[in-house]
């Protein structure tokens, strides 16, 4: 066993000592050609270290964007219709829209109308156009909605007139444009008419009131 | 011319090997090779020069002597450093480096062989050993003698035992390794390094009889 350790040894000298050749640098040359050519040529490398991140910034930046976005848009129709009903736009309103549209009155007043932006026109305009009265424009809708229902479509075909033909064309005899007015005349009109008989009169009248005046609490 | 021999040996062999190491462990960290490869797999370049310089000439001497051919050799060479770049992507560090190397650098050779099947026994090179410039004349005459008969003796061993000796000299492996490369059992590379190794000690110790 001694001896067989020995003869490596003195083999592996001798080898060692046979053996030193070194690799010819024009086969160096040409291997690191090749690695660095399949390096330049990776699906991996330096594209996909960076998608991931890039991709999450390029999120980021969007959300950031439209948030902004729709937070302008919302802002801008707020200051409009609070500013419409005063049918002149005020110096007031305005300043607001220059605010808004990040421009100071002086520079604002500076830029002649016709290079201000589309975006800008557009708002100002917006911003003086009077508001629809909200009130009426509900009531419009109301009245609408309400000759549209099926109830009112069904009480149209079984020969009755809708609420809004009947206090047109209703007579005098029963009630009177007046006590139609107000739910409480109305109602002591009703009782009067009940009172003297006539039944159907203030059942119709008592359905008129109930449409026209809905949010009256009937006794 | 023995005992010249067993001397150069006392002097040079153990301080050299053990001074390499020793420098080796006090002065840096050496990343492990799968590292660099798997660093490379991540198209780190400068890792792939590191793990090439660090292996290129012993494999380039294991191939030169397993092919006895210097064009081949460079060829295979070549052709080998190419598997290992294109495979680098699937690089899984299963088993150690060299190991990997060693074994894509054998299968070249077996496909080597059987594209040159007119394959011939004698080498047509000459090892590039230089004279120790601290030798005597005496001595360093002796040195070229023994280079000369170990390099024929290398030659005209069996391609299986020189493959052998060499993965064991060249790269280092364990007989378990070598078994890993060459597909062959424990016992048997056992065996054929056993073989390569007396015949090489014969034709280094006994000049006269085997020339």
């Amino acid at each position: 066993m001694k001896n067989d350790r020995n003869d490596d040894q003195q083999v592996s000298a001798a080898y060692s000592d046979l053996a030193s050749e070194r690799a010819p640098k024009h086969l160096d040359d040409s291997v690191m050609r090749m690695a660095k050519a399949h390096v330049e040529h990776l699906p991996y490398s330096r594209w996909t270290a960076w998608s991931r991140p890039l991709a999450w910034a390029a999120t980021v930046s969007l959300c950031l964007a439209i948030t902004l976005e729709v937070t302008q848009v919302t802002s801008l129709l707020n200051s409009a219709t609070e500013t419409a009903p005063a049918e002149v736009t005020t110096p007031a309103a305005e300043s607001d829209m220059d605010q808004l549209l990040y421009l100071p009155d002086s520079m604002a007043d500076s830029i002649d109308s016709e290079k201000i932006s589309p975006a800008r026109s557009a708002a100002k305009q917006v911003a003086n156009e009077p508001a629809p009265a909200p009130v009426l424009e509900a009531k419009e809708d109301y009245l609408q909605k309400r000759e549209e229902r099926p109830a009112a479509a069904a009480y149209k075909s079984a020969g009755y007139a809708t609420s809004a033909a009947i206090t047109a064309d209703m007579p005098d005899s029963e009630c009177s444009a007046t006590a139609r007015s107000d739910p409480e005349s109305w109602l002591e009109c009703i009782a009067a008419l009940e009172a003297g008989g006539d039944e159907q009169a203030a059942l119709r009248q008592r359905e008129m009131l109930i449409d026209t005046f809905p949010d009256f609490n009937l006794p | 011319m023995v005992s010249a021999v067993r001397t150069f040996q006392q002097v040079h062999q153990p301080l050299s090997r053990q001074a390499t190491v020793a420098y080796a462990a006090v002065m840096d960290h050496q990343p492990e090779d799968s590292a660099l490869m798997l660093r490379y797999k991540d198209g780190d370049l400068a890792a792939f020069e590191t793990l090439y310089r660090r292996h290129n000439d012993a494999l380039y001497r294991y191939l030169l002597r397993l092919c006895r051919h210097r064009e081949n050799a460079d060829d295979i060479f070549q052709e080998v450093w190419g598997k290992i770049i294109k495979a680098a992507d699937r690089y899984r560090p299963t088993a150690k480096f060299t190991t990997y190397m060693y074994r894509i650098a054998h299968n070249c050779f077996i496909d080597y062989l059987r594209r040159n099947k007119r394959h011939t026994h004698l080498g047509d090179f000459d090892p590039d050993c230089q004279p120790n410039p601290g030798d005597l004349p005496e001595m360093a005459a002796e040195r070229s003698l023994a280079r000369e008969r170990l390099h024929a003796a290398l030659l005209d061993l069996p391609d299986e035992q020189r493959d052998v000796f060499l993965l064991h000299e060249e790269a280092g492996l364990t007989l378990d390794e070598i078994s890993s490369v060459t597909g062959s059992n424990r016992e048997t590379s056992k065996s054929r390094l056993r073989y390569a190794i007396n015949k090489l000690r014969i034709a280094i110790d006994e000049p006269a009889e085997t020339s």
